[in-house]
């Protein structure tokens, strides 16, 4: 089907064809590859590709390999997946929806599917928070993208399940790129899981884009779990715009051992919105992970809330960045940061870096932040009580990552993080 | 089950590079209470510690077993999970693990696997020895020790003790930090416990607890080594008298016992 003698313009134009999709997705496509091609390489402070495969972006060969049985990240899951779309690659195997919720409007679909069907749904918001133009490699996605999802949620609406969006990952090269759109209408509420887990025989690349629009007084939660292959890279860009009251919480979950780098940010752009970024890594084997959490105060009476743990072991490394962001004239801001991390040994690398950026007088911060060991005393007092070394340092560990955990108010998620911590990290 | 027995005999601990403990014998059978006083920075906590088996205080000679087995041999845990237990002078403060959850792994680990206890069974145990140490039963759910005031903390040691059983029990300045009515009911709780299973090692500065936990016998520790040994009356003489003329009487003993012509060679 995709003839390698073709040029990347005319396979992306082929795609689109492919794909139906209409005009104005077929031309964003090709301005953003040109962009992609013309763009300078983005450079970051702690991290580089230079060493990472990023491509090729189209197959050479068609056929997949289908994931190991015991790679089961949704295994905690499993009870409830009435509203799902499940990706192997780049392709839609499973998906799900409750009749009921879909009467009321509610929609949980593939993009591509979504673009075709209700692009009057899709048109106003795609590339709006996340433009191809902000970088090379957001020019790459908006380019290439294909695992993409939809959430739709009516005014008014509030789903009390959670939906769910899986990517799994056996193919290498640069061929998956998942994008997500989140739609929360006036008054909506929704909570959405989203699971990415690879299992690779050759390097992989993928960048993401995750756009989400919460008008106002909506409500969104986005959970995000992650165990990605070593030979994962990951680029993901998160971004939330938040109107008058409205509420978004991001929890992001990683027990990779992937090179990420990942960007978070919600713009609390209506008055009273209010946000909490948080995080839980359990950063092993050569694991890297560069995290940027943002909060972009712009209305008044804003809240954020930023909150990170990082158990860092093996040869991994973890950058915790928090960034408060307040302008001129969002008054009544409120920000917290507390970044955690915990170093396993001495090959580990860890460093957490709070960012204030005030442009208003009339605000409330606050930062704390801590990067160290096990503390002795604190294993001595609970080894006097006759636990093994291995109990009390996972009992330690456990109440170190709590905090951020019972926050996140899913069970799931909550035994996830558990069965990690005793899993995959090595005492 | 067998009375414990606590043997130490010439047991000398050093901390960095100064000898603290200097020679010190002690033997606790079970049944008995057994007081250790001494002015400050004589070596009492550190006793304490070195019992235990923190890798600060490290043991450099001597004798010590528990109900016959050899505990310098012994990792931390395996002295706890042996019957030896230590009421800390200052327990730490653990976010986010749960006073009772830790309990449940204390009681379980000191009861061996396969003879856990059952939850429910646990809970009742707990709750019933809180409402004898008149504590608050919302303290089970909190944080271990965390944002507890002193004597709160201190009755958290002894709620330790009574649900863990210990053989051997080491109260190293319980009595700090409380008032006189906790004073009374952690007293209580101890003498409660008094059996020929549980020798109890009481460490202390002032007589004030002794009042109430009625000592079998009381030493008296100076430069490391336990230099006197009475019964309670001792304990109420050193309130009274100060532990001056002791060190008087063991300048003169140690005068009496250097060689002839003797003094610092």
């Amino acid at each position: 089907m995709i003839d390698s003698a073709k040029t990347l313009h005319e396979q992306i134009a082929m795609l689109s064809r492919f794909r139906i999709e209409p005009k104005w997705l077929r031309d964003l496509r090709q301005q953003a590859l040109t962009h992609y091609e013309q763009l300078p390489d983005v450079t970051w402070e702690k991290s580089s590709l230079q060493a990472r495969p990023t491509g090729p972006f189209f197959p050479t060969a068609m056929e997949q390999k289908p994931m190991s049985e015991h790679v089961d990240l949704d295994r905690h899951f499993r009870h409830d997946t009435r509203n799902l779309v499940l990706f192997d690659n780049e392709k839609i195997v499973e998906h799900r929806m409750q009749a009921h919720l879909a009467r009321k409007g509610v929609l949980l679909t593939g993009l591509s599917l979504a673009v075709r069907i209700f692009p009057k749904r899709i048109e106003p918001y795609f590339g709006q928070l996340l433009p191809h133009t902000t970088n090379k490699w957001l020019a790459l996605q908006t380019a290439l993208f294909n695992a993409g999802a939809f959430l739709y949620v009516p005014r008014h609406v509030k789903v009390s399940v959670p939906m769910q969006v899986w990517w799994r990952r056996t193919s290498g090269g640069g061929l998956v790129h998942p994008r997500l759109l989140v739609v929360a209408e006036e008054g909506a509420e929704v909570t959405l899981l989203t699971g990415e887990v690879s299992e690779l025989e050759e390097p992989a690349f993928s960048v993401l884009a995750t756009e989400v629009i919460a008008k106002q007084g909506a409500r969104v939660k986005i959970l995000s779990l992650q165990e990605q292959d070593p030979q994962m890279t990951r680029l993901s860009f998160a971004r939330a715009h938040l109107e008058k009251d409205a509420e978004v919480n991001w929890v992001y979950a990683d027990a990779g051992e992937s090179y990420s780098i990942q960007d978070f940010t919600s713009v609390l752009h209506g008055d009273g919105a209010r946000t909490t970024l948080d995080a839980v890594c359990l950063n092993q084997g050569r694991a890297h992970l560069d995290l940027t959490q943002t909060a972009a105060h712009i209305g008044r009476y804003t809240e954020s809330r930023m909150q990170g743990r990082g158990i860092v072991g093996d040869q991994a490394r973890a950058f915790l960045r928090s960034v408060s962001k307040i302008e001129k004239g969002a008054v009544g801001t409120s920000s917290t940061q507390e970044e955690r991390l915990l170093l396993l040994n001495k090959e580990a690398q860890a460093h957490a870096v709070p960012m204030l950026l005030i442009d208003e007088e009339d605000v409330s911060c606050d930062h704390a932040l801590s990067v160290g060991k096990l503390n002795d005393e604190h294993l001595f007092y609970l080894m006097a009580r006759g636990l093994t070394e291995a109990e009390a340092k996972r009992l330690l560990l456990r109440g170190f990552l709590s905090p951020v955990v019972e926050a996140t108010g899913m069970e799931g998620v909550r035994l996830t993080l558990y069965d990690w911590l005793e899993k995959k990290v090595k005492l | 089950m067998a009375q414990t027995q606590l043997h130490v005999r010439d047991l000398r601990v050093r901390v960095e590079e100064t000898e603290i403990i200097r020679g010190l014998n002690l033997d606790v059978q079970g049944g008995e209470v057994h007081a250790i006083m001494g002015p400050n920075g004589t070596g009492k906590s550190t006793l304490a510690q070195a019992l235990m088996g923190h890798p600060r205080y490290v043991v450099t000679h001597g004798e010590l077993t528990l109900d016959g087995a050899d505990l310098l041999e012994m990792a931390v845990d395996e002295r706890a999970r042996a019957g030896l237990f230590l009421a800390m002078q200052y327990p730490a403060e653990i976010a986010g693990v749960s006073n009772a959850n830790f309990l449940r792994l204390a009681v379980n680990a000191r009861q061996g696997q396969g003879k856990e206890l059952p939850v429910l069974q646990f809970h009742r145990q707990l709750q019933a020895k809180m409402q004898d140490l008149g504590i608050d039963p919302a303290f089970a759910e909190r944080y271990l020790n965390e944002g507890f005031s002193g004597g709160e903390k201190k009755r958290n040691e002894i709620l330790q003790m009574a649900m863990i059983k210990p053989r051997l029990a080491i109260l190293d300045e319980i009595d700090s930090g409380l008032d006189i009515d906790a004073l009374k009911v952690v007293a209580k709780a101890v003498n409660d416990m008094r059996s020929p299973e549980m020798g109890v090692l009481i460490i202390t500065h002032y007589q004030r607890l002794l009042q109430y936990i009625k000592p079998d016998h009381v030493h008296v520790l100076m430069n490391g080594r336990i230099v006197k040994s009475g019964g309670h009356e001792l304990a109420e003489q050193l309130e009274q008298q100060g532990y001056d003329w002791v060190k008087d009487e063991v300048a003169s003993t140690e005068a009496e016992d250097a060689p002839q012509g003797g003094g610092e060679s």
